[in-house]
């Protein structure tokens, strides 16, 4: 009979192995919904990492930003935008960008750049593929630029607790990119899909001060 | 000696450009170089501090070190010689800037600018007063000689400011953001009176044109913007090319720019400077070597000199009177 997993020791896992969490298609469920659980726990506001050299206004609106030709572990990147009252903000803009495969940018057109609208309880999300490191920066990232009515713009990156840079222990490491600011901001990852399809989910809510 | 493959690319008869290699200074591997307007002074940042030359004939001015041995890549975020190219203003993360005297070599005077790293200076014109930008996200204009801010404004909101520029009447000064959008202020009044928001993506360099009803600024998008002061609007582009744009910097009668790149992945891999004609938009000198990264330019009615590094030399070149007709009307 096979042995599944508490969802104590499913955290305990989780965090011997830097955040990382590896999941069979019958344990996907349960494993997003402790991704969830530990995301209650949130800072408000969030922290804010720089906006970079490389952001770009007018990102087409889609969630998806991968074509099927990308190359690099997919990625499913899902989460919330809230108040600091804990309130929904229901239409707020999510501008987000990151690197490709191989840490470059897309500096002529729009791939891996995307604009999302909050839905009416505050819930966003894309697809993409992680990124790729490069030669400037120490951790993999995605960028982010929020906007809600009435809200300071919120600027941002997400990072992930699997990156080789933090050695298994974020919480320890996440300074060794001087650019990340708080561990709050390096979520952990869950491995799912089947195992000739893999990808990567991933859960970021984000909280923004008022004005 | 480096072996070293030059390419050039011009629009004119090449032999008029004349250029060739002036000088090699040994030096440990560098960070920044810099070059004096008058082109008298190099300065150039690595790890062990900076250091100030003479350039003509070669004479080392000084080895500076930060009082609290703070002088190095780290630490430096900016500098500017004063356009006489007596004063060396170094800006640092700790939010000050050092104003060294570049005859004697020693630190003049230190003003204690921001609470958070500046990002970037200038001077005005006339020397007298200094433009900087902070990750604190404010604009100040100090008075150099009384050493206390003239005024200090709101730049842009969420992005970090790269480069700051005085116009040529030093009425002016524009800085460019992360943001992607471009800012224009009153210099006596601290009043912001333009901002430009049709670059779509972050520039790293301005330049006014001789006038000073133009800025052209430059970055992530690879091309150079010339923008309108009194409509404010965007009027065209310019000097597309493969790599980010660095730096900018106008020809001494104004018909020419010149743009330093960088790669946009790997700063560690060389990238090419480029002379751009403004009004037809035309290159007119490519300088490209590889493994070899082009610092400042210093440009003059007696030639361009440019300043490149690699690990263990600093290089100067001269480019004698590339034709410059003078701002196109």
């Amino acid at each position: 009979m096979a042995h599944y997993l508490s969802r104590r020791e499913v955290l305990q896992i989780s965090t011997a192995l830097g955040g990382l969490t590896l999941t069979t298609s019958r344990s996907t469920e349960a494993a997003i919904d402790l991704a969830q659980e530990a995301q209650k726990q949130i800072s408000c506001p969030t922290p804010t990492a720089v906006l970079g050299p490389f952001y770009k206004k007018l990102a087409p609106k889609r969630h998806v930003l991968r074509a099927t030709s990308d190359p690099g572990l997919r990625l499913s990147v899902n989460g919330r935008i809230f108040g600091a009252r804990g309130e929904a903000l229901d239409g707020a803009t999510i501008e987000v960008w990151h690197a490709d495969h191989f840490g470059r940018y897309d500096l002529d057109g729009y791939r891996f750049r995307g604009t999302l609208i909050a839905t009416a309880d505050g819930k966003y999300g894309f697809e993409s593929i992680v990124p790729g490191h490069y030669p400037d920066r120490v951790a993999q990232h995605v960028h982010y630029l929020v906007n809600a009515r009435g809200h300071k713009p919120l600027v941002t990156q997400l990072y992930f607790a699997t990156d080789q840079v933090f050695e298994g222990n974020p919480g320890k490491n996440f300074r060794r990119d001087p650019l990340v600011p708080s561990v709050d901001v390096v979520r952990p990852v869950v491995l799912t899909g089947d195992p000739n399809k893999v990808w990567a989910a991933v859960v970021f809510d984000l909280c923004l001060e008022p004005l | 000696m480096l072996a070293i493959a030059l390419l050039l690319v011009a629009s004119g008869p090449l032999g008029t450009h004349s250029l060739h290699e002036e000088q090699v200074i040994r030096s440990e591997k560098l960070n920044f170089v810099l070059i004096s307007d008058d082109g008298r002074y190099i300065a150039a940042l690595g790890p062990g501090g900076f250091k100030l030359w003479e350039r003509d004939p070669v004479h080392l001015i000084g080895a500076f070190r930060d009082p609290a041995g703070r002088a190095n890549a780290g630490w430096f975020t900016s500098w500017a010689f004063s356009p006489d190219g007596k004063t060396l203003a170094v800006s640092d993360v700790e939010g000050t800037v050092g104003l060294y005297d570049a005859q004697r070599g020693d630190l003049a005077r230190r003003l204690t600018v921001s609470e958070s790293s500046v990002s970037s200076l200038a001077f005005s014109p006339d020397g007298r007063l200094l433009g900087t930008t902070s990750a604190d996200h404010l604009v100040r204009v100090w008075d150099v000689v009384a050493g206390r801010p003239l005024w200090v404004s709101p730049g842009a909101q969420i992005g970090f400011m790269r480069d700051v520029a005085f116009s040529p009447d030093g009425g002016k000064i524009a800085a460019v953001a992360d943001d992607a959008n471009v800012y224009v202020w009153d210099v006596f009044t601290g009043n912001l009176s333009n901002t430009f928001e049709d670059t779509l993506m972050a520039s790293f360099g301005l330049a006014f044109t001789k006038d000073g009803k133009h800025l052209m600024v430059g970055g992530a998008s690879s091309e150079i913007f010339l923008l309108n002061l009194p409509t404010g609007t965007l009027e065209r582009t310019f000097g597309r090319e493969r790599n980010v744009v660095a730096s900018l910097k106008l020809s001494p009668r104004g018909g020419m720019v010149v743009s330093r790149y960088r790669n946009p992945i790997d700063t560690a891999k060389a990238a090419p400077i480029i002379v751009w004609d403004i009004a037809s938009g035309k290159a007119k000198l490519k300088l490209e070597i590889p493994n070899t990264h082009f610092g400042a330019v210093s440009w003059n009615e007696s030639g361009m000199v440019v300043t490149s590094w690699y690990d263990g030399g600093l290089h100067v070149w001269t480019v004698p009177r590339l034709s410059d007709g003078g701002q196109p009307r």
